[in-house]
C-alpha cells in the first residue's frame, strides 16, 4: 500500500511528459551533453550566412537594376569613367574585402576553435568530472560510449563546417570570382575558407582535440596543447600542400621573368644558364650568364588541380582522423586506470 | 540457507587479485568469496586499496594478477554490465544536467530501468525534479547517485564509501532506504567505509582490507564468536595455546583479544568482542593472523 502511494507521488514529481521524448539511449545522451554546442555551431552558421546575406545585399544594391556588374568589369578603362561604374567598383571593392578579411578568416579559425574548445573538452572534461565512470556504471561498454561520444559531436561539426564552407564557396563563385577582384583560389585563406577542406579539417581538429583530451585528461592543457598541434597542421598542411599531386614543369624563352599560367600556385621559378643548370628566383642572379638567360622554368599547381587538390588533402586529413579514432579506441582499452 | 548460497554463484569471488600502480601494490594476493544475497561491508584504514577492490569488481580496473568474477560471470561478459551498479566515491554526476534529466539518464541506457524505484529514492529526499545536479548538496548528490544505482535493479550493488560526505541524519536516512530496496530485491551490498559507525548493525558480512591485504573475511556473526575479549591479571604466555591477535597492558591488567583454540584457561574475565573491538584490535596489530570464514574461502582454497 505504501508502496503504491509513494510511486503515485514519484509520478507527479515527474515534470517532463514522456511522450516528447524522441531520442533514446545514448543518442539521448550526446544530444543532451552537446546541446549547447549546437547552438553555438547554430550560431556561428547564422552568423556567417548573416555575413555573406550582408556582402550579397549590398553588392545587388550597388549593382542596381542596371546589372552593373558585367557591364563594369567587361567594359575594362572607359567604363570606369563613368560614375556609377565607379561607385559600383568601389562598392564591391569593399564587399569582397569583408567576404576576405572577416568570412574567409572566421573559417579558417574554424578549425582551430572546433579543436581547442570542442575536441579538447571532449574527453577530458569527462575524466576530470569522472563523468565517464558514471557513463560506463550503466550497462554501457566504454567502447560504445566513446563511439556515441565522438560519432555525435563529429556528425555536428560536419554539418556546421559543410554549411559555412557552402556558404562561402557560394559567394566566391557567384561574386568574388566575377568581380576580377580576386580568382587565386590556391590563397591559404581562401583555400581554408571552400571547397571540402574546412569541414574535413574541422573533424580532424575534432578528433585530434578528444585524443589530446584522452591522453592527458587535463582540459586547460589539452586545449593548449591542441591549439599548438591545429596551428603546426595548417602551417604543415599549406607546406606539404601543393606536393600532394605532381607539380608541372615548364620551361619558357623570352624577356624578363617566368609568366606563369593565370591562378596557378608556383612553387619555384626562375632562370634557366646556357649550361642547363638552374638559379632559382630566391637565389642569387649577379652573373651576367644569368642577367642574359632568356630561358625561364616554373614549377606550379595549375589552377584545374584546385579540386583534386581540396579532395585528396581532404582525404589525407580524413584518413588521419581515422588512425586517430582507432589510437582513441586502443587507449580506451589498454589504458583504463 | 547454507545450501542456497553454495548453489547460486559467488556476487564477488577473487582469486589471488592484485593491483599495481605505478607507486607500488596497492593490492596483492586477495582470495575470498562474497555469496549472493549479502550486506558486506568492507572496512579499512585509507589507502588499504578499498577503492582498488571495488574498481576492480566495477571492471574500471584492469588487475595485475589473478582475477575476480562478478556473479558467476567473468568481466568481460558484456552482459554482466546491466547486472550490477556501481556508485564511485565521489559519486560523478553530470553537473549541468537536472534530477529529472538524471534519472532520464539511467532510464535511457538500462534495458531494465526500474523507474518507481529511482521516482522513490529521489523523492524521499525532497529533491525538486527540476534542480540542477551543480546545486545539490553532497548528500543530495549521494541520493540521486543512489537512485541511479537502485534503479538499474542490480544483483549487486558495489558503494565506495556511499555516505562519506553526508551529516549523521541523511546518513541514517539514506541506509534505511538502502537497505529496504536492497531487502525488497535480495541485492547483494558490498559497501566500503572507513566509518565503522555507519556499517554496525547493517551488515552481515565482514571484509576487512588493510595494507592491500584480506585480513578478515566472513560473516559478522561468526568472525565475532570466533574471538574472545580477555581481561585480568595474567600473563601473555598464559595465552600459548590460542592464536593471541592482540594483547595490551595496563598497570597489572592485561587484556587480549584472541581466537580461542579450546578452553580458556588461567585468571581471566572473557567476554564477546564488539566488532569496533574487533576491527581495532586488528588493525593495530598488523602482525596477527588473517581469518576467512567456510564461507568467505574460494573454491580453489577448500580444495587445497
Amino acid at each position: 500500500m505504501t508502496t503504491v502511494l509513494a510511486a503515485s507521488d514519484a509520478r507527479t514529481a515527474a515534470p517532463a511528459p514522456r511522450r516528447r521524448e524522441r531520442l533514446h539511449g545514448l543518442l539521448w545522451l550526446n544530444w543532451r551533453q552537446n546541446r549547447t554546442l549546437a547552438w553555438v555551431l547554430l550560431a556561428f552558421v547564422l552568423l556567417v550566412a548573416a555575413l555573406v546575406g550582408w556582402c550579397v545585399h549590398g553588392l545587388d544594391a550597388a549593382a542596381g537594376p542596371q546589372h552593373l556588374t558585367r557591364a563594369c568589369a567587361g567594359g575594362g578603362a572607359p567604363t570606369m569613367s563613368s560614375p556609377a561604374c565607379g561607385n559600383f567598383l568601389i562598392q564591391q571593392e569593399d564587399y569582397v574585402s569583408v567576404y576576405q578579411s572577416i568570412v574567409q578568416r572566421l573559417l579558417l579559425l574554424f578549425p582551430v576553435l572546433i579543436g581547442m574548445f570542442v575536441g579538447a573538452p571532449l574527453l577530458s572534461r569527462e575524466y576530470e568530472r569522472r563523468t565517464q565512470l558514471l557513463a560506463w556504471g550503466q550497462s554501457v561498454s566504454p567502447r560504445r560510449w566513446l563511439a556515441a561520444r565522438l560519432g555525435c559531436t563529429a556528425a555536428l561539426v560536419l554539418v556546421a563546417g559543410a554549411a559555412v564552407a557552402a556558404l562561402s564557396e557560394w559567394f566566391w563563385q557567384q561574386y568574388v570570382v566575377p568581380s576580377g577582384l580576386d580568382s587565386y583560389a590556391f590563397h591559404p585563406t581562401t583555400y581554408a575558407a571552400i571547397g571540402a577542406v574546412p569541414a574535413a579539417y574541422a573533424l580532424y581538429a575534432l578528433v585530434l582535440g578528444a585524443v589530446v583530451g584522452l591522453v592527458l585528461r587535463s582540459a586547460v592543457v589539452s586545449v593548449l596543447v591542441t591549439g599548438v598541434l591545429t596551428g603546426a597542421s595548417t602551417a604543415a598542411g599549406y607546406l606539404l600542400r601543393p606536393h600532394l599531386l605532381p607539380l608541372t614543369r615548364q620551361v619558357q624563352s623570352g624577356v624578363g621573368s617566368y609568366v606563369a599560367p593565370a591562378n596557378a600556385w608556383v612553387v619555384d621559378h626562375g632562370v634557366i644558364l646556357a649550361n642547363g643548370s638552374r638559379v632559382s628566383v630566391s637565389a642569387d642572379c649577379d652573373s651576367t650568364a644569368c642577367q642574359n638567360s632568356h630561358t625561364f622554368y616554373g614549377v606550379y599547381q595549375p589552377a584545374s588541380h584546385f579540386w583534386p587538390l581540396q579532395l585528396v588533402e581532404s582525404g589525407v586529413l580524413l584518413v588521419l582522423a581515422a588512425a586517430l579514432v582507432g589510437f582513441a579506441f586502443a587507449w580506451l582499452r589498454s589504458g583504463r586506470d | 540457507m547454507n545450501s542456497d548460497s553454495t548453489d547460486r554463484p559467488a556476487a564477488l569471488e577473487a582469486l589471488g587479485l592484485g593491483k599495481k600502480y605505478r607507486r607500488g601494490w596497492a593490492l596483492r594476493d586477495c582470495s575470498f568469496r562474497v555469496p549472493a544475497g549479502r550486506v558486506c561491508g568492507m572496512v579499512g584504514p585509507n589507502g588499504a586499496g578499498k577503492s582498488t577492490l571495488l574498481a576492480l569488481a566495477a571492471n574500471l580496473l584492469t588487475p595485475s594478477e589473478g582475477g575476480i568474477r562478478v556473479l558467476g560471470g567473468p568481466l568481460d561478459d558484456p552482459e554482466l554490465r546491466r547486472r550490477f551498479a556501481f556508485v564511485a566515491q565521489d559519486k560523478p554526476l553530470y553537473s549541468g544536467f537536472t534530477v529529472a534529466e538524471m534519472l532520464r539518464f539511467g532510464r535511457e541506457l538500462n534495458p531494465g530501468w526500474d523507474e518507481d524505484t529511482a521516482q522513490r529514492v529521489v523523492a524521499q529526499g525532497d529533491l525538486p525534479a527540476d534542480a540542477r545536479i551543480g546545486t545539490l548538496s553532497g548528500g543530495q548528490r549521494t541520493r540521486v547517485a543512489l537512485a541511479l544505482a537502485l534503479g538499474k535493479h542490480p544483483e549487486l550493488l558495489l558503494l565506495d564509501e556511499p555516505m562519506s560526505d553526508m551529516d549523521p541524519l541523511a546518513r541514517h536516512q539514506l541506509m534505511g532506504t538502502l537497505m529496504a530496496e536492497a531487502a525488497e530485491h535480495g541485492t547483494t551490498i558490498v559497501m566500503s567505509s572507513h566509518i565503522l559507525a555507519e556499517l554496525d548493525g547493517v551488515i552481515d558480512y565482514l571484509l576487512l582490507v588493510d595494507g592491500g591485504r584480506i585480513r578478515l573475511a566472513g560473516e559478522v556473526d561468526e568472525i565475532l564468536s570466533a574471538h574472545q575479549f580477555l581481561f585480568g591479571a595474567g600473563e601473555p604466555a598464559d595465552l600459548s595455546g590460542h592464536t593471541v591477535v592482540e594483547t595490551r597492558q595496563s598497570g597489572r591488567q592485561l587484556s587480549a583479544l584472541i581466537r580461542p583454540q579450546g578452553p580458556v584457561t588461567g585468571p581471566w574475565e572473557a567476554a564477546p568482542p564488539t566488532l569496533e573491538e574487533l576491527l581495532l584490535a586488528y588493525l593495530r596489530s598488523p602482525q596477527a593472523p588473517s581469518l576467512l570464514t567456510a564461507e568467505a574461502r574460494t573454491g580453489a582454497e577448500v580444495a587445497a
